[in-house]
C-alpha cells in the first residue's frame, strides 16, 4: 500500500472512531417542536430560493427555469422602479454623503423608520438633534448615527399593553387602547435590529417599555444612553436567536440586557442594570457571551461566557443580590471582576453542576463571597476581604489555589459535606474561623497553604 | 418506502418528515461534528438543516435524492455556523520524539498518532476539512462528495489535495526534537 493511501485510510479511521456515535436524544424532538411552529415555502417559492442540485447530470432539486424567470421578473420591477422613483424624485440609489433625518423638516426626511426603508446595505443616516418615535424596524446593514448623542432623542416604539399589565406606561393613550398579546406585538421596542449588521450609535433612547431588539445578525451598538424613564417602566436591550450583537461604550441606565437562544454576543465597557445571558437554555449551553469590562448590578449566565473585568458595586437597595451567577453549563470563566458591599448577597456563585474557572476576582465585603455548587471548577487567585463568608465549597474536586482570605466574620474557607476539593497555596487568616471542613468532606489540603492558627476544623 | 414518506413530507406531514430525519439524523450530526468540532455547534446545524429541508419541501423533485440534499443542506449550515462563530483558536504545538532523520515525516508514521491526526485535520481550513468528511467520513466517491459540497468536481479534488498536503506539513512543522532515547525513532 503506498503511503498516500495509508494515510487516506488513516484519516477514514480516524473520523470513523471520532465521529459521534449518536446525535443527543432531545435533537428530533426539538427539531419537531420548531417545526410545528414554522410556515413551509409554497411550490414556487421553494422552487425559486433553494439552489438547484444535479445528481449524474439529472436535476433533483429546484428549478433553474423559475430561478431564472423570478430574476428576469425582480429586475423588471427594479427597473420600473427606479425609473418611476427618479421621476418622483425621491433617492433610491446611494447619493454621496449620509442620508440626513430631521425632524423639523430640514433632512431627507422626517423620521427614521422612512430613512431606514429607503436605505440599502453600506448606506449612513445622520440623525439631527430633536425627538423622534421608535419603533424603528432595521433588516438592512446601514449606519444609524446620531449627530448628538444628548440632542437625538428615540423614544420607545408604539402601543401599548392591556391595563393591567404591570409593564404599562402610565400614559398609555386609552383611545383607542392598543392591547399587545406578546411584549412585541404592538413594536414597543425603540429599533429592532433584524438579521443585519447595522450600526446604531450616539443617540438617546427614552423608553417607558422597551428597548432594542437584535434578531440574529452581528448588530453593533455603541455609544448609547437609555435614559431613565418618567414612568415606571421596563428597558431592556433583548439579543436572541444566534445574534452576534456587540453594544459597547453606553450608559445604559436601568436596562437591562438579554442574550437568549445561544446567541454569541458581547457587552463591554459599559454601564447597565443586570446581563443575563442566555439563562432559558437549561439543556444546551448557550453563548459564547462576552460580558466584559462593565459597570453593572449583577450578571446571570449559561453557557460559555467570559464575564471579566466588571465593576459591580452594591446599590443599597440591590445588597442581597447573586451577582454573578454561572448557571449549570460548562466552559465559563469569571475573571478580575470587581465586586463590593453585597451584605445581604453572594458575590460569585457557581450552580449545582457545571465547571468553570474563577480567577483574579476581588470580593469585598459581601455576605457570601463565592458559592461553589459541585462542580470541578479552578478557584485561584482571587482576593476576598471582610463579609460572613468567604469560598463555600459544596461538593465536587475543585482545584482551589492561591486565594487570599481575610477580614471574614464567619469562616474563610469552609469545605462541606462529601467535598473533596484541592487546596494549595491559599492564605486564609483573620476570620472568624479560616477553615472549617465537615466530618464526611475528604480534601486534599498541602502544606503550601498558609491557615492561620485560629482555623477551627470538626 | 423512503419514496413514499418523501412524498407524503411534500404534502405537509410533519410526522412522515421525522421518519426521513430519524434514519438520516446519525449521519448528520456526525459530520456536522466533524466539520464544526463543536457537538453544540452541530446540534444548531443540524437543526437549522432539518427545519430548512422542511421548510422547502417542495423544491425536491426526485425522493431519492432526499438524503443527498439534506446532507448539502447540513453541510451549508455548518459554514453558516462556523462564519458566525467567533472563537479564539489556539494552536497546541506538540512535542514528538524526533525520527532519526530530520525532515518530512513518512506518512506511515501516521499509524498509531490518531490523536495528533485529528487534531491536525481540525486545524484545516473549513472547505478542505468539510471535504475531507464528506469523502472520507461518508465513504462517497469525490464526484458524491462535489454534489453534496456544492462545488465542481475539480474544485473538490483541488481541496482534498491541498488537505492532504497541509495535514503531512502540519505533522512536519511541529516536531521538535528532543534528546532521543535509545532504541527509539523512525530509522
Amino acid at each position: 500500500m503506498t503511503k498516500e493511501r495509508m494515510l487516506e485510510r488513516e484519516i477514514h479511521e480516524v473520523l470513523d472512531e471520532r465521529a459521534p456515535q449518536a446525535p443527543p436524544n432531545h435533537l428530533l424532538q426539538s427539531f419537531e417542536f420548531n417545526a410545528r411552529r414554522t410556515r413551509r415555502y409554497p411550490r414556487w417559492l421553494a422552487l425559486i430560493k433553494e439552489p438547484t442540485m444535479r445528481t449524474d447530470s439529472h436535476l433533483v432539486v429546484g428549478s433553474p427555469t423559475a430561478r431564472l424567470a423570478a430574476i428576469v421578473l425582480a429586475t423588471m420591477l427594479l427597473a420600473a422602479g427606479v425609473i418611476g422613483a427618479s421621476f418622483a424624485g425621491a433617492r433610491l440609489l446611494a447619493a454621496d454623503g449620509p442620508t440626513v433625518v430631521d425632524a423639523n423638516g430640514d433632512g431627507h426626511y422626517e423620521t427614521i423608520q422612512e430613512a431606514v426603508a429607503a436605505a440599502v446595505d453600506g448606506d449612513e443616516i445622520l440623525i439631527k438633534p430633536g425627538r423622534y418615535q421608535g419603533g424603528v424596524d432595521v433588516g438592512v446593514d446601514v449606519v444609524i448615527r446620531g449627530e448628538d448623542r444628548d440632542g437625538v432623542v428615540v423614544e420607545a416604539g408604539i402601543g401599548c399593553a392591556a391595563p393591567d399589565d404591570p409593564f404599562a406606561a402610565a400614559d398609555c393613550p386609552d383611545d383607542p387602547p392598543l392591547y399587545r398579546a406578546t411584549w412585541f406585538a404592538a413594536k414597543p421596542y425603540a429599533f429592532l435590529l433584524d438579521e443585519t449588521e447595522a450600526e446604531l450609535s450616539d443617540l438617546t433612547l427614552e423608553l417607558g417599555v422597551g428597548g432594542v431588539i437584535a434578531r440574529g445578525g452581528a448588530p453593533n451598538i455603541h455609544d448609547v444612553t437609555i435614559a431613565a424613564s418618567p414612568n415606571d417602566g421596563f428597558a431592556y436591550i433583548y439579543v436572541h436567536d444566534g445574534s452576534a450583537a456587540t453594544i459597547s461604550d453606553s450608559d445604559l441606565g436601568v436596562a437591562v440586557v438579554f442574550f437568549e437562544e445561544r446567541s454569541p454576543a458581547t457587552i463591554e465597557r459599559s454601564s447597565v442594570d443586570f446581563v443575563i445571558a442566555n439563562t432559558g437554555n437549561t439543556t444546551r449551553t448557550g453563548g459564547p457571551s462576552t460580558i466584559r469590562d462593565n459597570t453593572t448590578f449583577g450578571i446571570r449566565f449559561n453557557g460559555e461566557a467570559v464575564v471579566e473585568g466588571n465593576t459591580i458595586i452594591a446599590a443599597p437597595q440591590d445588597a442581597s443580590e447573586v451577582v454573578i451567577e454561572a448557571l449549570s453549563s460548562d466552559g465559563w470563566i469569571i475573571r478580575d471582576n470587581h465586586i463590593e458591599g453585597f451584605s445581604g448577597g453572594t458575590a460569585i456563585a457557581a450552580g449545582p453542576v457545571g465547571t468553570g474557572t474563577i480567577s483574579g476576582n476581588t470580593l469585598i465585603d459581601n455576605q457570601l463571597a463565592m458559592d461553589l455548587g459541585s462542580g470541578d471548577h479552578e478557584v485561584s487567585d482571587n482576593t476576598i476581604r471582610g463579609g460572613q463568608a468567604g469560598i463555600s465549597i459544596n461538593g465536587g474536586s475543585a482545584q482551589i489555589a492561591d486565594n487570599d482570605v481575610e477580614g471574614v466574620a464567619g469562616r474563610g474557607i469552609a469545605i462541606e459535606f462529601s467535598a473533596g476539593p484541592t487546596l494549595s497555596g491559599n492564605r486564609s487568616c483573620g476570620n472568624g474561623d479560616n477553615l472549617w471542613v465537615a466530618d464526611s468532606a475528604q480534601p486534599e489540603i498541602d502544606e503550601t497553604n498558609e491557615i492561620c492558627e485560629d482555623d477551627a476544623t470538626e | 418506502m423512503q419514496r413514499e414518506l418523501v412524498e407524503r413530507a411534500r404534502s405537509g406531514d410533519l410526522e412522515a418528515f421525522s421518519d426521513l430525519a430519524r434514519d438520516s439524523l446519525t449521519r448528520l450530526y456526525a459530520v456536522a461534528t466533524l466539520i464544526l468540532r463543536d457537538p453544540y455547534r452541530a446540534e444548531d446545524a443540524v437543526q437549522e438543516a432539518l427545519l430548512h429541508a422542511w421548510k422547502s419541501m417542495h423544491a425536491l423533485r426526485d425522493p431519492d435524492a432526499f438524503e443527498a440534499w439534506l446532507q448539502r443542506i447540513a453541510v451549508h449550515a455548518c459554514y453558516k455556523a462556523a462564519k458566525k462563530e467567533r472563537r479564539r483558536v489556539s494552536v497546541e504545538v506538540r512535542e514528538v520524539p524526533d525520527p532519526a532523520t530530520p525532515g518530512e515525516r513518512d506518512p506511515a508514521e501516521w499509524v498509531g498518532d490518531r490523536e495528533q491526526l485529528f487534531e491536525a485535520i481540525g486545524r484545516l481550513p473549513l472547505d478542505q476539512r468539510a471535504v475531507m468528511v464528506v469523502h472520507y467520513y461518508l465513504d462517497l466517491p469525490l464526484a458524491k462528495a462535489a454534489e453534496i459540497l456544492d462545488i465542481p468536481v475539480g474544485t473538490a479534488k483541488s481541496r482534498l489535495h491541498h488537505g492532504l498536503t497541509a495535514l503531512r506539513r502540519s505533522v512536519r512543522d511541529e516536531t521538535v526534537t528532543v534528546p532521543s532515547q535509545a532504541g527509539e525513532g523512525a530509522a
